[in-house]
């Protein structure tokens, strides 16, 4: 495998919370241009598996982190300028939050965070993005309106497009549908089999058909350990890696 | 019920209506109609106590807002006489038995607004610190439980303070600086903590939105936190500066007196205590009214007091349409 082939390579992580373990020797590739999809039961560390690539793991007093994560080949967990690092790994929480600023500035907020502050440069970004995030015919007619006032499934887009306002390399989804309705689900799905040819998609989900309908490769994690991981149809056919793997795709635990 | 394990929806329905012709003896009538949504006893029991908590709760708020305008119309009746436009513009007179406020009024307007000026950045900045920055530690649980435990400590502690780091130490001496770095002191723990609550107030959800995005905390304090907790920390600033104006104990020491002469016209008369002079304050002239000078009319103490309050409404309003004004923007 070519060298630049992988995003993100996870060399031997444990993150501990005190002392309760959330992962535990997690090694895995995750491939450019791709859709992985992590599935598992709540609390195996799926979200965690995300937080520790764009370093959101920080903000949790008391937490250790071994191991390296590597982002294009250098370990994010030594990196000082978090800031920087955030702005490449893009990430959309679970619950869709409009930030109390109109729908253009919370777009515009990255960018202008970044220091950019030509209005025609802005415009475009904001355009595109939610053009990416499939926003912008809901809501061109009102780009000055409190976001706050969108509806659930539309301000999660509006966390999309604001992902996007950076331009990052790597977008995580941290269980985006969780508060979305499947009409929405489908469409920031189609939204994100669009973006894969630009950016590298990690998506953490509950629901294991999501992962079946929109990733290439899955990984299967329980009780913070990887238990499977695979291109997508193995890990849903007949004979995945994992007796697990097999149980947990046709709803037999979980 | 009969045995059949899949009854046919024909008998369902026979069976309802059968139950309603064989009432057993002494039964209520079958309920209908009209009295099919009538209440039970737990309903009754449920309404009963509704009212009583309803009826509860009206009284304690009427306690407490009776005897408000009770006092407010006491005193505008009393102070009838002796209120005109004339109390707002000119100076005492007579051996403060005759004319107006205006020095006591401008000398609590000037020391208040200048205490504002020492505390208002420094609790509000103190208060994004404890909130945003401090890690939990025992050391900032300490400094929060001093906060709260400073701002219950009575005005006369924070007096007896003033004159011993600011009129004495500080060789302020008894004067406007004195007396408003001593109302400072007694303001800012209060301001502190209303500034950490409306920030706490600003869900998390928003923070972390910020973050991902890469902006630091500072940022993230700008942009998103301090614009929705704005209406709550000016509510606590002004409350406290209307706390401020009506507090007596801490300028009796520090630089309030009985008399000075000021001018009460032309260009001086909007600052006209200097720095380092004593001056003249509405509580501390009501005071003086009532204990110290003989042969005052009898409304013009009532007259000072309903300035006095006058004043610290006037402030509270101004604090209402600020937050009103603010809060058409917070909407989550």
């Amino acid at each position: 495998m070519p060298a630049d082939a992988s995003a993100v390579v996870f060399n031997d992580v444990t993150v501990r919370y005190g002392p309760a373990i959330a992962i535990e020797h997690v090694s895995i590739e995750i491939p450019r241009h791709q859709i992985t999809g992590i599935i598992g039961p709540t609390r195996s560390g799926k979200s965690t598996l995300l937080k520790c690539i764009n370093r959101m793991v920080d903000l949790y007093p008391g937490r250790t982190v071994d191991g390296e994560v590597l982002v294009d080949g250098v370990n994010v967990l030594r990196v000082k300028n978090v800031h920087d690092l955030r702005r490449k790994v893009g990430m959309v929480l679970p619950l869709p939050v409009g930030l109390p600023l109109s729908v253009y500035d919370n777009v515009a907020l990255a960018p202008r965070l970044a220091g950019q502050h030509d209005r025609r440069e802005l415009e475009t970004v904001v355009e595109l993005c939610l053009r990416q995030a499939a926003l912008w015919d809901e809501v061109k007619d009102r780009l000055h309106a409190l976001a706050t006032t969108l509806s659930g499934g539309q301000q999660q887009r509006l966390a999309i497009a604001r992902a996007l306002s950076h331009s990052p390399q790597i977008l995580c989804l941290d269980e985006f549908s969780i508060a979305v309705d499947p009409v929405t689900t489908m469409k920031i799905e189609d939204v994100l089999i669009d973006l894969k040819q630009h950016v590298t998609i990690l998506v953490s989900t509950n629901l294991v058909q999501q992962a079946r309908r929109i990733a290439d490769q899955v990984v299967f994690l329980n009780a913070g350990r990887v238990i499977d991981i695979g291109p997508t149809p193995v890990i849903f056919s007949e004979h995945p890696g994992n007796r697990l793997t097999f149980d947990y795709v046709r709803g037999h635990f979980g | 019920m009969n045995g059949h394990t899949i009854a046919s929806p024909a008998r369902e329905v026979r069976e309802v209506r059968a139950a309603p012709l064989e009432p057993a003896p002494h039964a209520p009538p079958p309920i209908q109609g009209e009295h099919l949504f009538i209440a039970g006893r737990v309903e009754l029991r449920k309404r009963a106590a509704e009212r009583w908590a309803s009826a509860l709760l009206l009284i304690a708020t009427g306690a407490l807002t009776v005897p408000l305008f009770v006092i407010l119309a006491y005193l505008v009746v009393k102070a009838w006489p002796a209120l005109s436009w004339v109390l707002l513009v000119q100076n005492p007179t007579h051996y403060m038995r005759e004319g107006g406020l205006w020095a006591p009024l401008v000398g609590t307007v000037d020391v208040v607004l200048l205490s504002l000026a020492f505390a208002a950045p420094v609790g509000v900045l103190a208060g994004v610190y404890l909130n945003e920055y401090a890690p939990d530690t025992w050391m900032t649980r300490l400094v929060n439980l001093g906060v709260l435990n400073l701002a219950g400590v009575p005005s006369i502690v924070h007096a007896l303070f003033g004159v011993g780091m600011f009129v004495l130490a500080a060789g302020f001496g008894r004067s406007v600086l004195a007396a408003s770095c001593t109302l400072a002191v007694m303001t800012l723990p209060v301001i502190i903590a209303s500034t950490k609550e409306a920030l706490a107030a600003v869900p998390m959800a928003f923070r972390e939105a910020c973050w991902v995005l890469g902006a630091s905390r500072w940022q993230t304090i700008r942009t998103v936190v301090l614009p929705n907790a704005m209406s709550g920390i000016l509510t606590g600033v002004i409350l406290q500066v209307a706390r401020a104006a009506g507090e007596t104990a801490p300028i009796l020491f520090t630089g309030a007196v009985f008399y000075v002469s000021v001018p009460d016209h032309g260009a001086d008369a909007l600052m006209p205590y200097g720095w380092r002079d004593p001056f003249m304050a509405l509580s501390y002239h009501l005071f003086t009214l009532v204990t110290q000078v003989t042969g005052v009319a009898d409304a013009l103490p009532f007259a000072t007091a309903v300035v006095l309050i006058g004043l610290v409404l006037g402030v509270n309003a101004l604090s209402i349409a600020v937050r009103l004004r603010l809060r058409t923007r917070r909407r989550w």
